[in-house]
């Protein structure tokens, strides 16, 4: 064996080892929580037999549930919105030059760079005054009033939906060829038309990685919700973090273990999606006849 | 009579660069027209204005005597062969065919009997399910062509649709091109930048520089008498003398240029003792050894010494520093056999130059 090549395999395995311990690292917590929540002891840290009562129980716990239709209803609302939006918001920042571009930009990245409790509490001192002055011109009084909950929680979700997507739909914007456009306004297109046959369809993937994004933000979302959220709206992150600070409940390892293996289904989906698509493409098995 | 395809005064500013500088340019119904010219000359802006793509900041256009300056480019009946080709990467070849016919609507079997017919114009019959990435460029560049000429233009652009492609395949399109030219009837407008390409393929050729047209005419007509410097130079290889008009006579003018005189057809007026440009083509420059002192007599070629020499494969070419200057003549020859037509000629030879009087123009400083 030569020195290179030995050298070669030392450096493999070296990079091999570390990968594993990382993704080891990465993966065991979930794998404690995944076989935890199958576990019959009531405490934590010890096995004592196998049991689904922890997944029977999900549906009876009223609160539970009320705060997974919470998330769901924010996040179902909330993505669609905010791709809409950040579909047209990308559209006008790749297509145009206008003055004030960049200031524009700089606004609409400020929710991705600012942190978030800085969102939230800025939310919360803005949403406050707008309820005041809603409750005010609709001249609602205590009882009646509109508070924070649901839409307010939905306000938020979506600003910071569309900044993130509007980020994912400009990058795969800014790498179409612009005479695609030109050649389907010059074919005849309008430029409604245009948008429609042309330009979504060879985005679609950017779009799509948006919305994937905005779900995913929605659902996880904690901090700005936090701060947005009203009585009787409590969303499941911030249900599941009030559970934890009285007891370790296995029904939250339960719930957990379902929204891990929900995102892996949706994964898994957007990859065959994928795949699916590029298949479509492709008529014969037959290699392309290449030359002019 | 009127020209297909007119712009009147037309100018294009970006900012406060002017790219297309107050032209005029008549296009005539059937031709192949060729706008060359070096990159940033205007010429692609000029095509995009043709198409709606860039709105002219001055001027009017129009097509077939219609005002089109203010129509959209879906509105137009022209269309373009981009120069990065734009298939649409999500649909098969004959769907990116289809696309202005589906645009209008028109019946099912009536797009499929046309796209059939344009995939076979352009020899892709067999390649109708194909996605644009699953062929090469050369085959994506006859796609392109074949999408822009189903739905029948009036006028069809061309923004520099060979310049991606090797050699060889460039040089197959060009007579390709010209062949679905004649087959179709219709009017091709081309951009380029290659001389070779304009000269061999067009009717007419429009030389353009910093916005303006310099010279507009038949490829023979630009080749054989430039009117300007920059078109002799652009158009083939030109050797471009400072001279000084000796005598004139008529429209035979005889000019002195290094130490020597050479005779010239000239069609301007030219005075006696005014500087001007001499254009030569190097095909068209003979080389007399000389032994011994300077040949004498009325119109007695300047002399110079053979500074290079070199082997073009069919020809041969012979660089001579003229005496008492220092401008430089090029002249070339056919090989014979692989044997330099030059003859025994070798650097650092004298020799003395001589010209036929229509080989020589005189171009006004």
């Amino acid at each position: 064996m030569t020195t290179a090549r030995t050298r070669r395999l030392a450096s493999t395995w070296t990079l091999g080892s570390i990968s594993a311990v990382a993704l080891f690292m990465l993966y065991l917590p979930v794998a404690v929580l995944v076989v935890f929540s199958f576990n019959s002891a009531r405490t934590g840290a010890v096995w004592e037999s196998f049991t689904l009562d922890w997944y029977r129980s999900i549906p009876d716990d009223r609160q539970l549930m009320r705060a997974i239709s919470n998330s769901l209803w924010i996040a179902l609302i909330a993505t669609p919105v905010s791709t809409v939006l950040a579909t047209m918001l990308a559209l006008g920042m790749e297509g145009g030059r206008f003055r004030g571009k960049r200031s524009t930009e700089q606004v609409l990245n400020l929710p991705i760079v600012a942190p978030e409790i800085i969102t939230g509490v800025s939310l919360l001192a803005a949403m406050s005054l707008a309820l005041r002055f809603l409750n005010d011109v609709l001249g609602r009084g205590n009882a009646d009033a509109i508070r924070f909950g649901r839409p307010t929680i939905l306000l938020a979700h979506i600003a910071f939906d569309t900044a993130f997507a509007t980020l994912i739909v400009r990058a795969s914007l800014r790498n179409l060829d612009p005479a695609l456009a030109e050649a389907s306004l010059d074919l005849g297109a309008t430029r409604w038309q245009t948008f429609w046959r042309v330009i979504l369809p060879a985005i679609r993937p950017g779009v799509l990685g948006g919305a994937l994004m905005a779900l995913t933000l929605s659902i996880d979302n904690f901090v700005i919700t936090f701060f947005v959220t009203g009585p009787g709206s409590t969303t499941l992150p911030i249900e599941i973090y009030a559970r934890l600070r009285r007891t370790i409940s296995p029904s939250i390892n339960a719930v957990a273990t379902l929204i891990f293996a929900a995102s892996i289904v949706v994964l898994v989906a957007a990859l065959f999606a994928q795949a699916l698509g590029s298949a479509k493409r492709k008529p014969s098995a037959e290699a392309p006849v290449q030359g002019g | 009579m009127q020209g297909l395809v007119e712009l009147r005064n037309v100018t294009k500013r970006f900012g406060s660069h002017v790219v297309v500088d107050a032209m005029d340019l008549r296009i005539e119904g059937g031709e192949f027209l060729s706008l060359l010219g070096p990159s940033g000359c205007g010429k692609s802006t000029t095509l995009r204005m043709i198409a709606g793509l860039e709105q002219p900041s001055e001027g009017r256009l129009s097509l077939d005597g219609a005002d089109i300056t203010d129509l959209p480019p879906h509105k137009r009946a022209v269309n373009t062969v981009f120069q990065s080709y734009a298939l649409f990467p999500h649909l098969s070849v004959s769907d990116n065919i289809a696309y202005a016919l589906r645009l209008r609507r028109a019946g099912r079997t009536e797009i499929a009997a046309q796209v059939r017919d344009a995939l076979e114009m352009v020899r892709m019959g067999d390649h109708a399910d194909y996605f644009p990435r699953q062929i090469s460029g050369g085959q994506q560049q006859r796609v392109a062509l074949a999408r822009a000429i189903v739905a029948r233009p009036r006028v069809l652009l061309l923004d520099e649709p060979l310049s991606a492609l090797d050699l060889k395949l460039r040089q197959a399109m060009r007579l390709e091109l010209k062949r679905i030219h004649r087959q179709l009837g219709i009017t091709f407008v081309f951009v380029t930048h290659d001389q070779g390409e304009a000269l061999t393929m067009s009717d007419r050729v429009a030389v353009m520089h910093e916005g303006r047209v310099l010279q507009l005419d038949r490829p023979e007509e630009l080749y054989e008498r430039p009117a300007s410097r920059f078109v002799a130079s652009f158009i083939g290889d030109a050797n471009l003398l400072n001279a000084v008009v000796a005598r004139a006579e008529g429209d035979c003018v005889t000019v002195k240029v290094g130490n020597g005189e050479l005779p010239a057809k000239c069609k301007l007026s030219a005075t006696t003792g005014t500087a001007i440009t001499l254009s030569v083509r190097p095909q068209r420059v003979k080389l007399l050894q000389s032994s011994g002192g300077a040949a004498t007599g009325a119109a007695a070629g300047p002399t110079g010494v053979v500074v290079e020499m070199t082997f073009l494969g069919d020809a041969t070419s012979a660089v001579v520093r003229l005496d008492g200057s220092d401008q430089q003549v090029t002249a070339v020859r056919l090989n014979v056999e692989g044997v330099s037509a030059f003859g025994d000629l070798r650097i650092g030879d004298s020799v003395q130059l001589a010209c036929e009087p229509t080989a020589v123009h005189v171009l006004v400083r």
